[in-house]
């Protein structure tokens, strides 16, 4: 690592530098042509058959979702959102894990909370959830959904890394945080660019608890789910 | 006309030590799993974000967004290109510093082309031909160096950074060729780099507007949470992950701002 901090010194004289420059040009263009390589040998790796059944049911409830989603962006606008919202809901209720989202997310609220609040919160949460993507995913321009690779975590949980990619755009990366619960893979978070929604609900719903307190808080979810309702 | 040049870094460079000393004062925050720090300087942070907030509303925004309408597309691509390459001399530099021998010499070459062929960097030809850019600053070196985040700061104009972040503004700038050119120059470009650079975060903003309950923690975290996965080239470490699910959720200190009694 530290000859790279001599770099200058290489590139003293003219003639040095064209030969130096000529054998870093060809150390990268091999570097580059290692990469395809290996990419190549990856793929072929991957797509032989030592890929697990666990894997596999995981990959297949996030390749479910995003096949809702381009399907719901292709059928808009004729698809309105009330009917987009409702396509979704059984999908977000059965395989997302609200209770155990909304218990991460309202961290140390959470044992506060009588049953009765729970269970409100964790409806309210899924409407937000589901009103989310309903509204969000409401129009095509050829994005296309890929699933790159499945990493394993701590506790049997696993992380499938997935990809938008739209046009010349800049791919997005999206993440998703799974567990086996009952038999069922289930999302826990979705990572997108790098940022966990988990994380983040998290950050901001204790600020307003905090600050505002919990009444706050629903109150504006609310408003939130209607903005979405409203704009479609 | 050029007296214009010293004082800018002398005024950035006085920013920089003002900031240098509070990040002295303000206790320095470990860094969790998840990348999520405490802030310290909330108080202080969230009266600049207002600041910003108000004068975003009232003018950058409204003028990023007539730009964005009289503005062909390909125009504000081109506008984007010129910037990004002018800047990118900081990219290299750091990527070098950070080791990745290869890519900056990628980089470099990237930067040669769209400043050659790419007519002054208008037409982003590298990325065309397989070299995308890069994304490194020295905050990001400093990480790499091991070097702590510290505070999360919310800077006047400026916008959400950290501590570790500041020193960067001294080589973006110092790298940036445009600060060497006289003012008639210099105020028009950076006046155009920054409704350009707004209108770029147009969209973001609104899905930030559209999702955020509170948009001041909502920033800082995706701010935070971005940097770790730009310093991790986009693979931050997977603990962070498992990390938030530890704990019985009732624990002090699990997560800095949520602890409150």
């Amino acid at each position: 690592m530290w000859s790279y901090f001599i770099l200058p010194g290489n590139f003293s004289s003219g003639l040095d530098k064209k030969a130096a420059m000529n054998k870093y040009l060809t150390s990268t263009i091999k570097s580059y042509t290692g990469l395809i390589a290996s990419c190549l040998i990856g793929a072929m790796v991957l797509s032989a058959p030592p890929v697990q059944a666990s894997d596999q049911a995981a990959v297949a409830v996030v390749e479910e979702l995003h096949g809702m989603l381009v399907d719901n962006m292709k059928s808009a606008p004729g698809r309105d959102y009330p009917e987009r919202y409702r396509l979704l809901e059984p999908f977000i209720e059965n395989r997302f894990d609200l209770p155990l989202i909304v218990k991460v997310i309202l961290s140390r609220y959470w044992n506060k909370f009588s049953e009765e609040q729970r269970t409100h919160f964790i409806e309210l949460f899924k409407n937000l959830t589901v009103a989310t993507y309903a509204s969000r995913f409401n129009s095509y321009d050829n994005e296309e959904f890929i699933t790159n690779s499945v990493e394993k975590l701590q506790k049997g949980r696993l992380l499938v890394k997935t990809e938008i990619l739209a046009g010349n755009e800049k791919p997005v990366s999206l993440d998703y945080l799974m567990h086996e619960n009952d038999g069922k893979w289930q999302i826990i978070s979705v990572v997108a660019n790098g940022i966990n929604d988990l994380s983040l609900k998290r950050a901001e719903y204790g600020t307003i608890i905090k600050d505002e307190g919990y009444e706050s808080l629903v109150r504006q979810l609310q408003e939130k789910i209607a903005q979405y309702e409203l704009s479609g | 006309m050029d007296t214009n040049k010293p004082r800018i870094i002398i005024c950035r460079g006085l920013l920089l030590s003002i900031l240098g000393l509070a990040a002295g004062c303000a206790t320095a925050p470990t860094e969790n799993g998840n990348g999520v720090t405490p802030d310290p300087l909330e108080t202080p942070n969230r009266v600049a974000y207002d600041f910003n907030e108000t004068l975003d509303k009232h003018l950058i925004r409204p003028v990023a967004e007539t730009y964005v309408d009289i503005t062909p597309e390909p125009v504000r691509k081109g506008v984007t290109n010129f910037f990004n390459n002018i800047t990118y001399l900081n990219v290299i530099l750091n990527t070098f510093l950070q080791g990745k021998f290869d890519q900056a010499i990628a980089g470099s070459l990237r930067f040669l082309y769209n400043s050659t062929f790419g007519l002054g960097g208008l037409y982003d030809i590298s990325t065309e031909w397989g070299v995308p850019a890069g994304n490194e600053d020295f905050g990001q070196t400093l990480a790499v160096w091991g070097f702590d985040q510290g505070a999360y700061l919310y800077i006047p104009l400026l916008g959400p950074n950290t501590v570790r972040n500041t020193p960067d503004y001294a080589t973006s700038i110092l790298l940036n060729p445009l600060t060497y050119v006289t003012g008639a120059v210099l105020f028009p470009l950076t006046a155009a780099n920054i409704i350009n650079t707004r209108a770029n975060l147009l969209d973001e903003t609104r899905i930030r507007d559209e999702a955020a309950v509170d948009p001041y923690t909502f920033t800082r975290e995706a701010y935070l949470q971005q940097r770790n996965y730009h310093i991790h080239d986009g693979n931050p470490p997977v603990e962070g992950y498992d990390n938030i699910f530890e704990g019985d959720f009732s624990a002090e200190g699990d997560e800095g701002v949520l602890v409150i009694e």
